[in-house]
């Protein structure tokens, strides 16, 4: 995208009018509100409805990455990266494996964090600090590829007019006035203009690719089966085991990140939470399903690219439309700005859910936990400037050695999974077991990482460990588990109650 | 949004007066829902299919993909149902909570 020259000025005009609807929105959102009560900073005091939280799950959940970089994706592998669109759908359905009962705990015990439904559930010792040490270190990692991704995305939309460095700290302070006024309100509605930017973005990046090709996709698909055979036949064993544990991976990764949970506790009932999610069941044939097809349509476009150069796949296809006409040069500028809104819409959550973490696990239960509300709010949002600060460096001097540990998210991530769907419903797990499980399935992920193993016959290391992880937690609870150890959590005997049916 | 049903008619049809009148439902005890939801997973990765077959091409498109497509969608419509249908927990006691609000402040 550092080589788009279709752009200029007029990107740099979308980019301002994009910065000032932010700011105007976070300003609007943090005005009156009581940004010193944790619960309205974080989650909106609980109270987000259907268009705010359907739109701050879609914009969090698809980042600027699932367009610059799964269409390059799609131009290498093929056909298998349809596996993409399944990923996706399986972080909705993964959510159905803990979201309901979970809003009902946390609706009734006022969480704020994540980590507070692990105290709740297996009271505050190493558990809980080792989750929050993980949730920060994938969350970290998260905003760094943001951080990273923003400044390629600004570079390539202005060609190159705004430099990496002085695009990106000036969105990231808009992202950083906004969300430090308005907290999740603001982030939830900004990421209503940002949902729509990117949608609008597949949608015209996705016109501009057919009419490239004339709108024959069938056309398309044929040629590249007698050019590029292997790209278009049923993959190997090995890939189709790769693409079923993404499936479970980001499924289950995805769905136990901070600012996915977060967004449980934000919803303001239910209802609302189930339509958001129901409609976002959909959302990846609208987005990742688009951005597959205009992958595909890539390899006619421009065959031959090496790895390097296809990931500037989309800034080629983008210089290709905008040179058709005026109306397609806007609808490109309209794309990039889709970019950048989706790459901002995802790391202001992420900074939000990792402030929280900071102030309410972190600062509020071991350094200070005689601090008012107000002043582990305040620490919390000084703790996301200096992160901010700290992982800009990183990204602009990328340590030599170790870098793999900076790309570690997912894995450490995905080690969460079981204290939350195995630990609301089976009474008889202990926190000790889920201690130790975590942390094996957290080091076997690292280690693997670190070493360079993707994977192992396909599986990738993050589940490898997941699965080390399961079998320590399960064959500990049984060992040192009493079959009534912890109240149960089931929500259907007080829900009868509370509508007389009981 | 929500505040839509505020206009209802004292009594809905029975699909419109559903959280209420349905029975409490949780997805995780559903195990046809999760059966279901595997066997569309699997399903949609040609793990089954013979390494390397292409054709027949189905409008040009290799019959496989076209497999894992309809996979994919249904399992988008598995979940939307699921979401919609088989999860009512909380809703009817804040549905309740806030008609009790809304006849005391009307």
């Amino acid at each position: 995208m550092n080589e788009l020259t279709f752009s200029g000025t007029s990107g740099v005009l979308v980019l301002a009018a994009y910065a000032v609807v932010m700011l105007a929105i976070g300003w609007w959102a943090g005005r009156g509100s009581t940004s010193s009560s944790a619960r309205s900073y974080y989650l909106s005091g609980g109270g987000l409805g259907f268009v705010a939280l359907f739109f701050t799950l879609y914009a969090t959940q698809y980042s600027g990455n699932s367009i610059v970089g799964y269409a390059p994706e799609a131009y290498r592998s093929g056909f298998s990266w349809w596996q993409s669109v399944p990923f996706m759908v399986a972080v909705i359905a993964t959510y159905l494996l803990f979201a309901p009962r979970l809003y009902v705990v946390a609706k009734r015990e006022g969480f704020i964090t994540p980590t507070d439904w692990l105290r709740h559930r297996f009271g505050s010792g190493k558990l809980t600090v080792l989750a929050a040490v993980l949730m920060l270190w994938g969350l970290a990692n998260y905003l760094l590829e943001q951080l990273v991704a923003m400044g390629q995305g600004i570079a390539g939309l202005t060609g190159a007019t705004i430099p990496y460095e002085i695009g990106v700290i000036a969105f990231v302070l808009v992202m950083l006035i906004y969300s430090w006024s308005g907290g999740m309100r603001a982030v939830a509605l900004t990421d209503v203009m940002q949902g729509i930017a990117l949608l609008v973005g597949v949608a015209v990046l996705l016109f501009g690719a057919l009419y490239l090709v004339g709108g024959d996709v069938a056309g398309v698909t044929t040629a590249l089966a007698d050019t590029d055979p292997e790209k278009v036949a049923v993959p190997s064993t090995t890939t189709s085991v790769e693409w079923l544990s993404m499936i479970v991976l980001i499924g289950l990764g995805a769905s136990v990140y901070p600012h996915a949970i977060q967004r449980i506790y934000a919803a303001r009932s239910e209802r609302t939470l189930k339509r958001s999610l129901a409609v976002m069941a959909w959302m990846p044939l609208l987005t990742t399903a688009v951005v597959f097809v205009v992958g595909i349509v890539g390899t006619q476009l421009f065959p031959g690219l090496s790895e390097d150069d296809s990931e500037q796949l989309i800034g080629m296809i983008a210089n290709e439309v905008a040179g058709l006409g005026v109306v397609f040069y806007l609808m490109m500028i309209l794309l990039f700005g889709g970019v950048v809104a989706a790459i901002v819409s995802t790391a202001d959550s992420a900074l939000l859910a990792f402030s929280s973490v900071v102030s309410r696990d972190v600062y509020g239960r071991y350094v200070n936990p005689a601090a008012p509300e107000k002043r582990q709010v305040l620490v919390g949002k000084i703790a996301g400037v200096v992160a901010v600060a700290v992982l800009l460096l990183i990204a602009w001097n990328p340590p030599g050695t170790l870098y793999e540990i900076f790309v570690l998210k997912f894995e450490l991530i995905v080690q969460l999974a079981p204290v939350f769907m195995l630990g609301l419903y089976w009474r008889r797990m202990a926190a000790g077991p889920a201690f130790w499980g975590m942390f094996a399935g957290a080091a076997i992920a690292g280690a693997l990482t670190v070493a360079g193993v993707d994977d192992l016959g396909g599986v990738p290391g993050g589940l490898l460990g997941l699965a080390v992880n399961v079998a320590i937690c399960v064959v500990g609870s049984l060992l040192v588990g009493g079959p009534d150890d912890h109240p149960s959590e089931d929500p259907v005997p007080a829900a009868r109650e509370a509508v007389g049916t009981g | 949004m929500d505040r839509g049903r505020s206009t209802e008619p004292d009594t809905p049809p029975p699909d419109r007066a559903a959280p209420r009148s349905r029975p409490l439902r949780e997805p995780v005890r559903n195990p046809w829902l999760w059966i279901a939801m595997a066997v569309v997973v699997v399903a949609g990765v040609p793990l089954y299919l013979p390494t390397g077959a292409i054709r027949p091409l189905v409008g040009g498109v290799p019959f496989w993909l076209l497999i894992s497509v309809a996979a994919t969608v249904a399992f988008s419509a598995l979940t939307c149902w699921a979401c919609l249908r088989d999860w009512n927990l909380a809703e009817p006691a804040e549905e309740a909570a806030r008609e009790r609000d809304a006849e005391v402040s009307p």
